[in-house]
């Protein structure tokens, strides 16, 4: 059973789910709302392992499915919406903990797993990882960040150095490889600087993300294609059914191990 | 080299610290989270490094100069100056500013100038679920006691009745008082947890040690109590636990340092028991730990073990 897990209004996770069912794969999808209502939620740990139970009713129990696509960003606390804030509060660091634990030991292939930080996976700060992409040999603009965590300064920050012809795009990293890197090229009009693939797959590897998918900004001028940023809830669809094989191609892989 | 302390510095931690930081002879730049109007912080890229610089008063510091850095603040919202403010206010705004430029160089200095931080938010963040540290735990080499965490009211009796009783506590990181579960007295109570999953562990009996890391070296304390929660000995039988110094085996010490490099916890707290089956059992490992009652009650040197850290003497 494939489980597509991510918020209410992920389209992306949406469309995910429908070609998985359309190339004739099992899929669940799994909202948060749905995972707050959960009928039985269970995990154990100790001296045989980890091994975890979710009993979702009529759309099944997740016990250990062959992938798991996880986009979820907030803990599952739709139960808790009307409780007292103290209450609702609590809730939600204790669902926050629980939905970590449990996402962390699923068996299976899971992209992404969870961090500390952010449920949906790799979340390293915007100017931790403009130094991690530096390290790896990516061309990274000068910048200041701006209050709070948003990745814009550093896309901001690469468009106003870049030329005025400058392309924004945006790339699909699955386990550090860049999907469809053809049909990138192709929709930017320019070839990737040698080294510019092997430079992504050191820096996901360096922020944890060598099992993982995410999405990489890039600002693209003269030949040179600029780091601007990273998330863990890349634009599925724009990697297309490129990416689709590819999840797809991940449980083979399991079952082959 | 500087060093750096972003905390209150009337707050025992970071007051043993600075008294330690002192007595090497350090003058650290001191953060204090309430005296944000005084403080800028001034950090960016330039060819792809860090650089930057911060403020405090008339005193600026280059951010290459900074060796090592103290983090244990605390947030805007909650500096007593900035309650009930409103989050576009003007004072808020720059509270919030100067924290959160100072989590972004502190999050990429280690890797940027090879600063010591001891230690990341990021980092701290593992505590936040204790089910989820524990599978950490379980790879660091230490055992940890047989857990359920579960919403299902009779998944919870089966598991208390299998281990012949049980503790419960909070799953997040949000502190709560560890109590032993009372299935007949509990009975109703039970029921509750079908609305959020509670975390029942095995009793595991022994003697509890806090082991204080602090880079490569360790400092730990024996824990003499019968309360299920030490530190709240007194109000759970009637007296206060007392704390000695102990010498850990070698193994187990470099199982503590292994643990804590691996968490990226530079200076942590981990909770262990010697149980009276032989195992060492880990409950969990505190990532800021509040280290002064074991400090000045068994006579470790922590404080000076941390300042000589911060500023590579260790």
């Amino acid at each position: 059973m494939f489980v597509v897990l991510c918020d209410l209004d992920d389209s992306a996770a949406l469309w995910l789910d429908s070609r998985f069912r359309e190339l004739g794969q099992t899929s669940v999808l799994v909202t948060s709302g749905l995972l707050s209502f959960a009928r039985r939620r269970s995990q154990w740990i100790g001296r045989d392992g980890t091994r975890a139970t979710v009993d979702l009713g009529d759309a099944g129990v997740i016990d250990e499915p062959a992938l798991v696509v996880n986009r979820l960003l907030s803990p599952p606390t739709a139960a808790w919406q009307w409780a007292q804030p103290g209450e609702r509060d609590y809730a939600g660091a204790e669902l926050t903990a629980f939905t970590l634990s449990w996402l962390a030991a699923l068996p299976g292939a899971v992209r992404n797993r969870p961090t500390p930080t952010c449920l949906a996976g790799p979340s390293p700060h915007p100017l931790h990882a403009a130094v991690v992409a530096h390290r790896a040999g990516l061309d990274v603009p000068d910048a200041e960040p701006g209050v709070g965590s948003s990745t814009l300064w550093l896309l901001e920050a690469a468009v106003r150095s870049a030329a005025p012809a400058a392309r924004v795009d945006h790339l699909v990293v699955l386990d550090g490889r860049i999907v469809d890197a053809g049909g990138v090229e192709r929709r930017v009009g320019a070839r990737m600087p040698e080294g510019f693939p092997a430079g992504i797959a050191r820096f996901a590897d360096a922020v944890g993300a060598s099992e993982g998918l995410i999405g990489i900004d890039v600002v693209v001028a003269e030949g040179r294609w600029w780091f601007a940023g990273m998330t863990p809830l890349p634009d599925l669809m724009l990697a297309g059914d490129a990416l689709v094989q590819d999840l797809i191609a991940l449980d083979a892989r399991v079952v082959t191990r | 080299m500087s060093v750096l302390v972003w905390g209150v510095p009337t707050e025992s931690p970071v007051e043993l610290l600075l008294g330690a930081l002192s007595r090497h002879g350090a003058d650290p730049v001191v953060l204090h989270p309430r005296r944000f109007l005084e403080q800028h912080v001034d950090v960016g890229l330039a060819g792809g490094e860090l650089r930057g610089s911060i403020r405090v008063g008339d005193r600026t510091t280059d951010v290459g100069d900074i060796g090592g850095v103290y983090v244990r603040p605390i947030e805007p919202e909650l500096v007593p100056e900035l309650r009930g403010v409103a989050a576009d206010d003007p004072a808020m705004l720059r509270a919030r500013a100067g924290f959160d430029a100072l989590m972004a160089f502190t999050e990429a200095a280690p890797d940027a100038l090879g600063c010591r931080v001891a230690s990341r938010l990021s980092a701290m963040a593992s505590n936040m679920s204790k089910p989820y540290q524990a599978q950490l735990v379980q790879r660091g080499g230490f055992d940890t006691p047989e857990t359920v965490v579960t919403d299902d009211p009779d998944e919870a009796r089966a598991f208390v009745d299998a281990h012949h009783g049980a503790i419960y506590k909070s799953v997040s990181g949000v502190r709560s008082i560890v109590s032993v579960v009372d299935l007949d007295r509990d009975a109703e109570r039970l029921g509750l947890i079908r609305w959020c999953p509670v975390q029942f562990q095995e009793i595991v009996r022994g003697r509890d040690v806090r082991v204080h890391v602090v880079g490569d070296e360790v400092y730990a304390a024996i824990v003499d109590s019968s309360a299920t929660d030490y530190r709240y000995a007194r109000a759970q039988v009637g007296e206060d636990a007392t704390l000695a110094p102990y010498t850990l085996p070698d193994d187990v010490a470099e199982r503590c340092v292994r643990l804590a490099r691996d968490l990226d916890l530079p200076f942590a707290g981990v909770d262990l028991l010697l149980a009276d089956d032989g195992r060492v059992v880990c409950f969990e490992v505190n990532p800021s730990p509040g280290y002064p009652w074991y400090e000045t009650a068994a006579g470790l040197p922590i404080s000076d073990a941390l300042a000589r850290w911060l500023l590579r003497a260790a």
